[in-house]
């Protein structure tokens, strides 16, 4: 996570429950800590866990150890409370550093659009280890063992699109990180926004969906079919003023109102 | 169109078929025929041209040779090839040169009316000539006919009258014994049965004669098949106690090696249905020829000649033999004495008809005219003017018309309406100078519109099933228009068909506006444009100008449609106006399969058809209101996509619940509204919407043409679609798979699996002094335990608690699973997995939640989709089964406690019910009871002693005891059953019960040890030596010590 490794144990839900346990808990010893969120007699597994759990949790800065070596937490606890406050809190955080590999991996899953989805299973495709071995530097036996494992837990828990986990198959919608990026940004209920302007207000941390789109003014499946459905739930409102200067391209869908081109966006609804 | 004339027209002009149409509107919409082939005898040559309709007409009627001669011409052809009709033109065309010309020709016309006997005689009867001349016992038994054919008995009447002429027959076309034998069969009921069935040959004679029903075919023959005379051997078995005679002609007549024979009795039985039928009907065989002379020698003396205009022969079954003969009998020659008037026939008939009687009257047919125009939609020209003339018929006058007719109805003069009110719309161009509006079609229209009916792609039909409704919905409810056609299958793509519905859903109105509009347009761009959304910078959309959209109220749409619309790549699409004819074209089903195929996705045609398939079913549903068929595999596939898609654990449903849920409920998560099976047995029920119909192809294509993946042609829309619907019910999936109550933290069956776990720890033993309301951990975070088998145990519960015991051991672990598993976050979609990593917060308000809940769970609670779950049904119904007994047992185990706490404290004088036992009182009694033993071993009292470690031991637990008897002497009355069972969980009265029971054994041998010491004092009094209470043996003892102790004090 972040700037660590990605582990396959780490999962989003064992991160917020070990934040929740040393919230509720501590300052507690690393040792109580694994008893309670481990308990002994039911981990029948030769391995326990906790450390990588622990890990992910550290790096994302929610826990800590004090002087005397406890561990402490040292995030707000409005960002633990539920699972969307945790979802939101992440959104926020794992995407600052765009040289990391999750910040890679995770924008070479959003920019693949429909391409991945003749390969089948991206943890065991050929293809998609190659590419992202490519553009992260991770060799492919770790990227196909542990990394895409681990990422597609994340993928679907920040709410980037639906994995099929039976196929292993990606389904890019980034519908609910795109409006956890909207409500972190400065977008106001009301307001119509030329698409620039739109993206200038978002989140920092969408730029992750973004890679080609500031070039090339047309957006990737998972950020077409966000703002498509944004747009369906009468959320936001995509126009297009023939008048505009600029024209933004959506990833083509015949099927709907929008075929491609928008100008602007309309905020219709307050993002909660 | 002109909507004023056409309100009263309509009805007019659509009278296709029926008498009462008039000669100009019939020659007004009427389409010149192309492929006529004329056979005509020239010397003994039969030579064979083609002409054109004028040209026969002038052949036959305006040729001076042939004008005086007798003629009998046959108009042949298939079925449907237009027979009829031309028969119908040559008369109104006969009739507009009457008005024009002075001639001697009376035009005798019998249409097919019902195409029955009935029908056509009642034709023949009405006409004034017939009416006139007639011979008045041959007009009144005709007339009789007409009237006394009733349905009810007269297919009986038919049946048996064969069987009359067949007893009656002197031919020699079958044999005297093959006759008897016939008849014996046709006198069998089962038999009978059979050939009076529907459809069978008695029931087309009777329709023939006389038939209501609309559904006839009019060119059936009115006779018997081979088919209907072949038995099989089931049949004939049938006839086991039939007459003898009977069964060996069944036997003859069973499907193999006999055709030969079946023919012949076919054939024979067919050489008695013309005299049948005029028998039935009340007819005498002279009576046409009769009339028939008797009209032309009238018009003979009166310098007239005769036309006579058949439609269809077949309709005179019964008497078309007389008819013929009439026909062929010329008025020269032999028969000029007779005085008859020439006569020019003119008959229509079925190729198959014809060649039945053609070899008959070889010699007296002067003209063949074959028709092979086919149906009328083979040419789309002629299928564009065929409506283009109805609707200009519609908006000119009668008098227009007439006036036209009565001109001699040429072509050059033909009366078209000039339509200045619809502009716009496409035109069928007649003549340089003649142009025919189509509003409210389109060309393409037309075309797609023929394309799309089912069957039965008649004039009749066409009429009947586009024009009329179309015209009628222009007239009247423009606003619904074209409403006629909305639930016809679409041509539309299903990108296209789905942008619309996307467009729609955008436009502010009502959820009921929008599905009339989105309904609408579907319909209109389907079936009127060239199926895309284009628009183009000249004003034209879906390559048709905009202003016809605007006509049926759809500017809302395509102002919508125009805002969003790039229209650089539209103009390439702009329709070439000044074609005569759109693009569209006649599909044929072989263009439809050659469509159909994708070859950039190399899709199995199989697989494909398969999605065909299942496309239609969804279309009758969400078009037609039909139930769903063949849903099942599609609606799995929409339930496994639901379960694998959504990361339960992130929505909150933990995945042992999750997959609970799926093990039991499987694909019956999803269900469709009217949906052909099952549907109670569905979790989530989708209403028929267009996005419940799209989620249908969806999940079509990704079963049949992705074979179970996304890779198949758009499949990008499809992800967009799938995720949507996924994202907008994900929390109603969630809602019904988690199923906690609001306020709750865990299911009705956690909470169960929870309480069982308690039930099973207390009845097990495993609770000892426990706090209820602080049980964590240890209970629910630890190992299942196993069954209590210690010595302690064993003994001292009632025996309703060891059965209550029994009964949870043998249940298995599947509540410690569920409860267990309920709080592990998992990786993935593991089912058995040794790792644990705890879900912090869900157990800790679980924890709570069972503090709260007392232990018990209600009586009839609704646990709502539980009760859908096998796996989690029986765990709250196995708890519920547990806290149903523990009742009983509580009442049992502490009337137990109670006895023995009220033995025990017998033995106790100084102890009452209130106070308590100590553990002081316990030892006090037990040294008593020791030094009791101890006299009696030194007194030699033969009693059985306790073992040496029993007393210390019982001593030893004096507290432990003590507490036992404390618990067992409360009173539990106002307790809750959990309370009380968690007190005796230690099992008390086991504890208890070792010291009642050397308290009871003690007492027994006190009694024991007084009455053997009673026994000695006897026993030595009868000896004498027993004086004042004292035992003389002490005294001499007594004696001996006193003198030992003096010796030893010397001693010192």
């Amino acid at each position: 996570m972040l700037n660590s490794s990605i582990k396959t144990e780490s999962i989003p839900e064992r991160v917020l429950s070990i934040c929740q346990c040393v919230a509720d808990n501590g300052p507690i010893s690393e040792k109580r800590l694994e008893s309670i969120l481990v308990p002994q007699k039911l981990n029948t597994a030769k391995t326990s866990y906790f450390r990588p759990v622990f890990d992910a949790a550290k790096a994302l800065k929610l826990i800590a150890h004090n002087e005397s070596q406890e561990v402490v937490f040292v995030g707000r606890k409005d960002d633990i409370r539920s699972l969307a406050d945790f979802r939101l809190f992440c959104n926020s955080k794992v995407f600052a550093n765009s040289a990391s590999d999750f910040y890679k991996i995770i924008s070479c899953f959003l920019e693949s659009n429909d391409e991945w989805l003749r390969y089948g299973s991206v943890t065991t495709s050929g293809e998609v280890i190659k590419l992202l071995s490519a553009e992260t530097g991770i060799s492919s036996n770790k990227l196909e063992k542990d990394v895409i494992l681990g990422v597609r837990f994340w993928i679907g828990f920040l709410g980037f699109g639906f994995f099929q986990e039976q196929y292993k198959v990606f389904l890019p919608n980034m519908y609910t990180a795109l409006k956890d990026f909207m409500k972190l940004g400065s977008i106001e209920k009301g307001r119509e926004y030329s698409v620039g302007e739109f993206i200038n207000s978002l989140h920092g941390g969408a730029s992750v969906a973004l890679k080609n789109a500031l070039q090339t003014q047309t957006f990737n499946l998972a950020m077409s079919n966000a703002l498509r459905l944004l747009h369906d739930n009468k959320e936001i409102e995509l126009k297009k003023h023939l008048d505009s200067e600029k024209t933004w391209h959506l990833f083509r869908n015949e099927e709907h109102e929008f075929i491609s081109d928008i100008t602007h966006i309309l905020i219709k609804k307050a993002v909660k | 169109m002109n909507i004023e004339i056409a309100k009263n027209r309509i009805g007019q002009v659509l009278r296709i078929d029926s008498i009462d149409s008039t000669d100009s509107d019939f020659l007004a919409t009427h389409i010149p025929f192309r492929k006529i082939a004329v056979k005509a005898k020239n010397a003994d040559q039969i030579e064979e041209t083609y002409r054109s309709e004028e040209d026969i007409y002038k052949d036959i009627f305006e040729n001076e040779h042939l004008r005086d001669q007798h003629q009998l011409v046959i108009v042949e052809g298939p079925s449907g090839a237009g027979k009829s009709h031309f028969i119908r033109w040559l008369n109104a065309k006969l009739n507009a040169q009457k008005e024009k010309e002075v001639n001697n020709e009376v035009v005798l016309l019998i249409c097919r009316s019902n195409n029955t006997l009935k029908g056509t005689l009642r034709q023949l009867l009405a006409k004034n000539e017939v009416k006139e001349i007639a011979n008045k016992q041959a007009y009144d038994r005709l007339l009789k006919a007409t009237r006394t054919i009733s349905e009810g008995k007269f297919r009986s009447t038919i049946y048996h009258q064969f069987i009359v002429e067949i007893e009656n027959d002197t031919s020699e076309k079958m044999s005297s014994t093959k006759r008897r034998k016939l008849i014996a069969l046709l006198n069998n009921s089962l038999f009978q049965d059979k050939l009076m069935s529907a459809g069978g040959p008695i029931d087309r004679i009777y329709s023939k004669i006389t038939s209501s029903s609309s559904n006839f075919d009019n060119d059936v023959i009115a006779q018997f098949y081979k088919e209907d005379l072949t038995l099989d051997v089931d049949f004939a078995e049938q006839l086991e106690d039939a007459d003898k005679k009977a069964r060996d002609l069944a036997n003859e007549l069973i499907d193999g090696d006999n055709n030969e024979f079946i023919q012949k009795v076919t054939d024979y039985m067919n050489s008695f249905v013309e005299t049948v039928i005029q028998t039935s009907a009340g007819i005498e065989p002279g009576d046409f020829q009769q009339i028939f002379k008797e009209i032309r020698q009238e018009l003979k003396r009166k310098g007239k000649n005769l036309i006579l205009l058949i439609e269809d022969i077949t309709s005179f079954t019964g008497v078309n033999q007389a008819l013929l003969n009439a026909l062929v009998t010329g008025h020269t020659g032999s028969n000029a004495a007779d005085g008859l008037c020439r006569i020019i026939s003119v008959v229509g008939t079925t190729t198959q008809y014809y060649n039945q009687f053609r070899d008959n009257y070889r010699d007296r047919i002067t003209g063949q005219i074959t028709i092979n125009d086919g149906v009328i939609g083979e040419n789309k020209n002629d299928l564009v003017q065929f409506i283009a003339k109805y609707l200009n018929a519609m908006s000119l006058n009668v008098e227009t018309l007439d006036e036209w007719e009565r001109s001699g109805a040429y072509p050059e003069d033909f009366p078209v309406h000039n339509d200045d009110e619809h502009i716009g719309w496409d035109k069928f161009r007649l003549s340089a100078e003649k142009q025919i509006s189509l509003f409210p079609f389109t060309q393409t229209a037309i075309i797609n519109l023929y394309n799309a009916m089912p069957d039965h792609k008649t004039p009749r039909y066409i009429l009947r099933d586009i024009v009329e409704p179309a015209v009628n919905e222009i007239l009247y409810h423009a606003e619904a228009f074209p409403k006629f056609c909305i639930g016809w299958s679409s041509p539309l793509s299903e990108p296209v068909e789905n942008r619309i519905g996307n467009i729609v859903q955008s436009l502010q109105m009502t959820p009921d506006e929008k599905a009339d509009l989105r309904k609408r347009l579907v319909a209109f761009v389907g079936f009127w444009t060239n199926k895309t959304l284009d628009v183009s910078s000249n004003g034209y959309i879906s390559g048709i100008r905009k202003e016809l959209f605007s006509q049926f109220g759809f500017d809302g749409f395509v102002s919508k449609l125009t805002s969003l619309s790039d229209t650089k790549n539209a103009d390439k699409y702009l329709p070439p106006r000044e074609e005569p004819l759109p693009k569209a074209e006649i599909h044929t089903e072989q263009d439809t399969q050659a469509k159909t195929a994708a070859p950039a996705y190399n899709i199995d045609p199989k697989k494909q058809r398969e999605y065909d398939n299942f496309k239609d079913s969804a279309i009758s549903w969400h078009r037609d209101g039909k139930s769903l068929v063949r849903f099942i595999p599609i609606r799995d596939e929409i339930s496994n996509f639901v379960y694998d898609a959504v990361n339960w654990q992130q929505e909150g449903v933990p995945l042992d619940s999750k997959n609970r849920f799926k093990d039991s409920v499987g694909g019956r998560l999803v269900g469709f509204e009217r949906q052909d099976q099952g549907l109670d047995r569905c979790i989530v029920v989708f209403k028929d919407t267009d996005e419940t119909y799209q989620l249908l192809l969806c999940f079509a294509k990704w079963l049949y043409l992705g074979n179970k993946s996304w890779n198949f042609p758009d499949s990008a829309s499809a992800i967009f679609f799938a995720t949507s619907w996924l994202q907008r019910n994900k929390d109603r999936f969630a809602s019904v798979i988690k199923n906690v109550d609001s306020g709750a933290s865990i299911p009705a069956y956690v909470k169960a699996a929870m309480i069982e776990k308690v039930y099973k720890q207390i009845i097990n033993g495993k609770l000892e002094n426990t706090k209820l309301e602080r049980l964590g951990d240890e209970t629910f975070l630890n190992v299942d335990i196993s069954e209590n088998v210690s010595e302690e145990y064993k003994n001292g519960h009632s025996k309703k608690w060891y059965e209550l015991q029994a009964f949870i051991q043998n249940q298995g672990s599947d509540p410690y699973d569920a409860s267990v598993r309920y709080f592990n976050l998992i990786q993935g979609d593991v089912k058995n997995t040794g790792t644990y990593v705890l879900n912090y917060s869900l157990y800790q308000s679980a924890l709570k939640e069972i503090h709260r809940s007392g232990y018990v769970i209600g009586e009839n609670e609704d646990i709502g989709t539980d009760r859908d779950v096998k796996a989690k049904r029986e765990i709250y119904e196995l708890t519920q089964k547990i806290i149903n007994k523990v009742h009983k047992v509580v009442e049992d185990e502490t009337t137990i406690a109670h006895d023995t706490a009220m033995k025990t404290l017998e033995y106790f004088k100084n102890i009452d019910t209130d106070d308590e036992f100590e553990a002081g009182d316990i030892r006090d009694i037990i040294n008593n009871i020791n030094d009791f033993y101890q006299k009696c071993y030194t007194a030699g009292i033969n009693i059985s002693y306790p073992d040496r470690s029993q007393l210390p031991k019982i001593k030893e637990s004096a507290s432990d005891i003590a507490k036992a008897l404390n618990i067992l002497l409360e009173e539990y009355k106002d307790e809750d059953d959990i309370t009380v069972l968690c007190k005796f969980s230690a099992n008390p009265i086991g504890k208890a019960l070792p010291f009642l029971q050397i308290l009871n054994k003690a007492y027994n041998d006190a009694d024991i040890a007084f009455g053997q010491m009673n026994n000695e004092i006897e026993s030595l009094k009868q000896k004498g030596s027993w004086n004042d209470n004292i035992d003389p043996r002490f005294e001499k003892q007594q004696k001996n010590f006193e003198d030992l102790l003096a010796e030893l004090k010397e001693v010192q």
